[in-house]
C-alpha cells in the first residue's frame, strides 16, 4: 500500500523530535556525563 | 519485519541527537561564553581604578588593595595571549562549573561563595602581587579559551589589565600532569602565573600547566 506524503512528512517529524529530544537529555545530563573543564 | 525497520530509525534518530549533542557541546556552549565575555568586558569597563597596593619599601609591582573581594563569576581583570589568540579575555573569580562556563577564571582562596577542592587554603594572589596566580581554563567547550595553551612557549608574553594597572608575564615553561594532580596549588614567593586546561584536546586525561613570571623590567616602567 502507497503511503502519502503527509504520512510521511508526519513520520520524519517524529524522528526529528526523537532526535532533538536524545539532544536535550543529552545537554541536561553534560555536567554529569562530561568531565569538569573539558 | 516491521519493528526491525522502526528499530532502525530509532538508532539513526538517536545517533542524529547524540550528533547534535556534540555539536553544542563544542560550538552551541562557545555561543553562550561569547555572549557573557562581551557583558563581562562592558560591565569591567565601568568598574573604577583601583589605587595599588606595593609591597613594603618597593613601588612595584603592585597588587590590588586590602580587602579586595570579589564575588563569584565577578569579571577580575583582562588577559590576552598574544601568541595563540587575537583578542584579551575577561577572567572571572572562581573556577567551579558555573564561572568556567562564563571564560577562565582565577582560582580563589577558600571563602564564602568559593568552597573546596575548588578554592586554596593560603591566600590567592592577583597579577602584580607576590605569589602564584593560577588561571584555569576550558580547552574544548564554552569558546575554547585554551585550544592552543600548548602552542606557547618560553618568553611568549602574557598580558594583564587590572583595575590597579597592567602588567607582562614572560613563559617560563610548560608540562603536562595526571588530571588529578593539585601540585600547583602551591603558595609561592615568586611573582608567578600559572595556566592550566585540560590535556590533551577533548580529553580530560592529563592537565597541561604553563608558567610564567612578571616581566620586572616592564612593571617598573
Amino acid at each position: 500500500m502507497k503511503r502519502s506524503w503527509k504520512s510521511k512528512v508526519l513520520e520524519l517529524l517524529l524522528w526529528a523530535m526523537v532526535a532533538v529530544a536524545t539532544a536535550v537529555v543529552l545537554v541536561m545530563l553534560s555536567e554529569e556525563i562530561l568531565p569538569a573543564n573539558f | 519485519m516491521q519493528w526491525v525497520r522502526v528499530l532502525g530509525k530509532l538508532l539513526i534518530s538517536m545517533g542524529v541527537g547524540v550528533f547534535l549533542f556534540i555539536v553544542w557541546t563544542l560550538y552551541g556552549t562557545g555561543i553562550y561564553t561569547q555572549q557573557q565575555q562581551q557583558q563581562l568586558a562592558e560591565e569591567f569597563d565601568r568598574l573604577p581604578a583601583l589605587e595599588r597596593q606595593t609591597e613594603k619599601g618597593q613601588s612595584f609591582p603592585a597588587g590590588p588593595p586590602p580587602g579586595y573581594d570579589p564575588a563569584p563569576g565577578a569579571p577580575i581583570f583582562r588577559m590576552h595571549l598574544p601568541t595563540i589568540e587575537d583578542k584579551p579575555m575577561m577572567v572571572v573569580e572562581g573556577v567551579g562549573t558555573d564561572e568556567l562556563k562564563l571564560g577562565p577564571g582565577h582560582y580563589p582562596s577558600c571563602r564564602p561563595g568559593f568552597e573546596r577542592p575548588l578554592c586554596t587554603s593560603y591566600e590567592e594572589s592577583y597579577p602584580g602581587e607576590r605569589g602564584r596566580v593560577i588561571v584555569s581554563g576550558h580547552r574544548t567547550t564554552y569558546g575554547m579559551p585554551f585550544w592552543s595553551l600548548d602552542k606557547m612557549e618560553k618568553g611568549d608574553p602574557i598580558h594583564f589589565e587590572t583595575q590597579w594597572g597592567e602588567y607582562t608575564y614572560l613563559v617560563t615553561g610548560k608540562e603536562v600532569v595526571p588530571a588529578n594532580s593539585d601540585a600547583i596549588v602551591v603558595p609561592s614567593d615568586k611573582y608567578e602565573v600559572v595556566l592550566t586546561t585540560c590535556n590533551p584536546r577533548y580529553s580530560a586525561a592529563e592537565r597541561l600547566i604553563v608558567y610564567a613570571e612578571l616581566d620586572m623590567e616592564a612593571a617598573a616602567r
